[in-house]
């Protein structure tokens, strides 16, 4: 063995070495990047799951005709017009004799929804021989109660700084351990628009934004799109102007969101006596021209396209947001974060 | 009304078709037509559908604004001596009146007004279906004499489709010139109500002024440079996260991986580029913030909430799989010849990608990195939510800073007037932002455009 040899071999065992590092630094990214997906995904549904949930409390509660001033003949209006959430208030304070300030009867009745009042009076308004008898009942609770059953708020701090208070917490355990606190799916987050009262809220009026704005986008730029890809590949001879098109297609694409906003803004508002529906059009037609076109023989690429430009047109932000006055889960989560953010500012004040 | 003149057009225009096909293949049972019968029957069908479509879309966007200007000069006439906003005023609630909308106006000029307009748009609308029903069989009527032997009825048909899918493409430019014109006409009012040197090299940025005559609020400060640097250092952030991850990823991807590995882990990759942004808006904000700051705090750095740091690295995440497909794919674009002849001189796997192949693709690494700085800088949904709202000139990521972005999303959901100049420096910014974009765009796909010419 010469020195010669042994100095090859160790360069060798250098560049092995080399190579297995570098083999391991792809490794990395790909399980960094790997870990970030399964982390987002794991915190989206973890975070965001409750909400599919409500808290209800189980209440008797008897429908006092003479209460009510109604009779089961009265008419279905006068049967609306009943003051439902009066007995409401009446039950619920007859049935904690225990309970009696002012204060501590308004922190009770604060435990329930403001929807029991509606509930009510469906119940009697779908038959109203039920007056007079008393049924036990499930109501919705209220916010704050909601979020301690939930966990999302901490129960084991002092009273100040608690979303409900000792009196209420005190009540809520005790009805648990009786069985009277329970959860069911929630409908409302389905079938409801905005509230004040985030435990009636739900996302109808968003998703029905999104659907039109996604028809009107779908109608205006699938024809366009599809159009304007056959006669690039097709029809059209090959010379400036189809490249300066060619070009303008895939710059539009790259072009950020907000800028359509601003577009919309500018130009479709005027035109359109202020309908904003209509802008978010302008960047999906210009996105779908450049998935047809740009990953040319469009129906295998329209298949299969290597998702650049994947599946942001409706869930986008920014056009929405700017441009839009019928409400979308995005603008809606906008909104929502702005007051979750002021209610978070204003707590640690 | 309005949806059954369509309907009766288009019942014009399909028995327009009929007609012109049977008339046609009567002819052709005589002698040898130049085009196929039902080609005479899309011609006239065409031809009676599209003029009198586009007559009564026009017809009905320019009916309100000719009977506004009507209305409006019928009150001035009626009544002097009011201002200009009482007219509009007064005019819009005779649009309303005549809308069957009632506001409970009193005023006897408006309900007589209102009363005028409900019978001037009925004859509108009347005469917009005579005038329209008229000229599509009269359209029809002449096409139908056309229908002979020697017509050449295809070809007008194929140029018709040859016109919309013409015009189709050209959206796109439309669409460039529609930007380009809004921006530049809402920037020019900006900067008449602001020197331009104070947009572009101010240090302070701070668009709050007093919307009403009595209010208390500052003069307003509109220098962009802290809003510019903002952005810069968000996107640097994102880049430094994106950049090696998304690289090294391709390189695994496209040298290492089995086809098996490659098949489960690049879906799952691409699942990131597929989550709307306002997602990771939400992440950021309440995830990853809170916990670079508990970090920070637990290492004792001083970290604000809403740092650029977490911004940042949410938006690098964002970008990976932007990085990594377009990398991928210029890194497969080079020659398997280039790779055997490395292997062939004794190079190991490593030594022949990052001598050759990355050499090689470098053009296209470029273009692939210039992309996702250009995605970066005009991400908004992110840093509207996870970015602060002052602009704050630093180059320190671990504090607050605003984007370009986060401030046009500002400068349009307050109360202002249109042509109060927070509501147009969102179009001043939205130029620059414009601009870089497309010098960016443009430039990269220049360049991986010519990189893969290279090699095909």
């Amino acid at each position: 063995m010469t020195d010669r040899n042994m100095a090859k071999a160790a360069r060798l065992k250098q560049r092995y070495a080399a190579e297995a590092r570098f083999k391991l630094y792809g490794k990395l990214a790909i399980a960094a990047a790997l870990s970030a997906v399964f982390f987002l995904l794991y915190t989206i549904f973890t975070a965001g799951y409750s909400a599919f949930w409500r808290t209800q409390i189980q209440s008797e509660v008897t429908l006092d005709a003479n209460f009510l001033k109604v009779t089961p003949q009265s008419s279905n209006e006068e049967l609306a017009r009943a003051n439902y959430l009066g007995l409401f208030r009446k039950n619920v304070v007859e049935n904690n004799p225990d309970i009696k300030s002012r204060a501590e009867r308004r922190d009770l009745i604060q435990m329930f929804s403001e929807s029991a009042e509606t509930d009510l009076r469906d119940l009697v308004l779908s038959d109203p021989s039920i007056l007079g008898t008393t049924q036990k009942l499930w109501f919705l609770a209220s916010s704050p109660v909601d979020t301690i059953v939930k966990g999302a708020a901490p129960r084991d701090i002092e009273e100040e700084r608690r979303v409900v208070s000792n009196l209420q917490l005190r009540l809520l355990d005790q009805w648990t351990a009786e069985g009277r606190v329970g959860s069911t799916f929630n409908i409302n987050f389905f079938t409801r628009g905005d509230s004040r009262n985030p435990e009636l809220a739900g996302l109808a009026g968003a998703l029905a934004g999104s659907f039109w704005a996604l028809i009107v986008c779908f109608v205006i730029s699938f024809p366009m799109g599809i159009a304007a890809a056959i006669y690039l590949e097709e029809f059209a001879p090959k010379n400036r102007i189809t490249e300066i098109i060619e070009v303008n297609i895939n710059n539009l694409a790259a072009v950020p969101s907000i800028i359509f906003g601003l577009l919309g803004l500018a130009v479709i508002l005027n035109f359109f006596w202020g309908s904003k529906k209509y802008s978010s059009c302008w960047w999906n037609c210009s996105l779908l021209d450049d998935l047809a076109y740009n990953h040319h023989c469009l129906p295998f690429r329209l298949k299969s396209s290597p998702s650049i430009y994947p599946s942001r047109g409706s869930c986008h932000g920014s056009i929405p947001d700017a441009g839009s006055s019928s409400s979308c889960p995005t603008t809606c989560a906008t909104r929502y974060f702005d007051r979750y953010d002021h209610w978070v500012s204003s707590s640690f004040r | 009304m309005f949806p059954y003149l369509l309907v009766a057009i288009l019942l014009i225009s399909l028995s327009g078709f009929y007609l012109g096909r049977k008339q046609a293949s009567n002819l052709r049972s005589q002698t040898k037509l130049q085009s196929l019968p039902q080609y005479h029957g899309y011609f006239i069908a065409l031809w009676c559908g599209i003029p009198t479509i586009l007559l009564i879309l026009l017809w009905t966007a320019l009916e309100p604004i000719l009977l506004g200007s009507l209305i409006r000069s019928h009150l001035e006439s009626q009544s002097g001596g009011l201002t200009p906003t009482d007219y509009v005023i007064m005019t819009e609630e005779v649009r309303n009146l005549a809308a069957g909308v009632a506001l409970g106006t009193q005023d006897p000029l408006i309900l007589e007004t209102a009363e005028w307009m409900r019978s001037l748009q009925q004859s509108s609308q009347w005469s917009m279906v005579v005038v329209t029903i008229l000229l599509a069989m009269l359209i029809m009527a002449f096409t139908r004499s056309k229908v002979a032997p020697g017509f050449k009825a295809r070809h007008g048909v194929e140029l018709l489709f040859n016109g919309f899918l013409f015009i189709s493409s050209t959206i796109a430019i439309l669409t460039t010139i529609g930007i380009v014109l809004s921006l530049i006409f809402e920037t020019f009012r900006f900067f008449e109500l602001v020197p331009i040197s104070e947009f572009l090299f101010g240090l302070k940025w701070y668009p709050q002024i007093a919307i009403r005559a009595d209010q208390v609020a500052g003069d307003g400060a509109w220098g962009a440079i802290p809003v510019f640097s903002g952005t810069l250092l968000i996107s640097f952030v994102a880049m430094i996260v994106a950049g090696p991850i998304g690289l090294m990823s391709a390189i695994y991807f496209s040298e290492y991986a089995s086809p098996k590995m490659r098949g489960w882990t690049k879906p799952i990759l691409e699942i990131l580029a597929g989550i709307p942004t306002v997602v990771y808006g939400f992440f950021a904000a309440l995830t990853l913030a809170p916990l670079v700051r508990d970090g920070g705090i637990a290492i004792g750095l001083e970290v604000e909430a809403r740092s650029a740091l977490a911004a940042g690295l949410v938006m690098g995440v964002m970008i990976i799989p932007f990085i990594s497909s377009l990398s991928d794919d210029v890194i497969n674009a080079v020659p398997q010849t280039l790779r055997d002849g490395s292997y062939a001189m004794g190079a190991t796997k490593s030594e022949t990608i990052r001598q050759v192949i990355i050499p090689a693709a470098l053009p296209g690494i470029v273009g692939a990195f210039l992309l996702a700085i250009s995605r970066a800088i005009g991400e908004t949904m992110i840093v509207a939510m996870a970015a602060g709202l002052n602009a704050n000139l630093t180059l320190n990521p671990l504090e607050n800073v605003t984007t370009v972005t986060v401030q046009i999303v500002v400068a349009l959901i307050g109360d202002q007037e249109f042509d109060d100049p927070k509501t147009l420096s969102a179009f001043a910014l939205g130029l620059v932002l414009f601009i870089v974009t497309l010098i960016l765009n443009v430039v990269a796909l220049a360049i991986v455009k010519k990189y893969r010419e290279k090699y095909d």
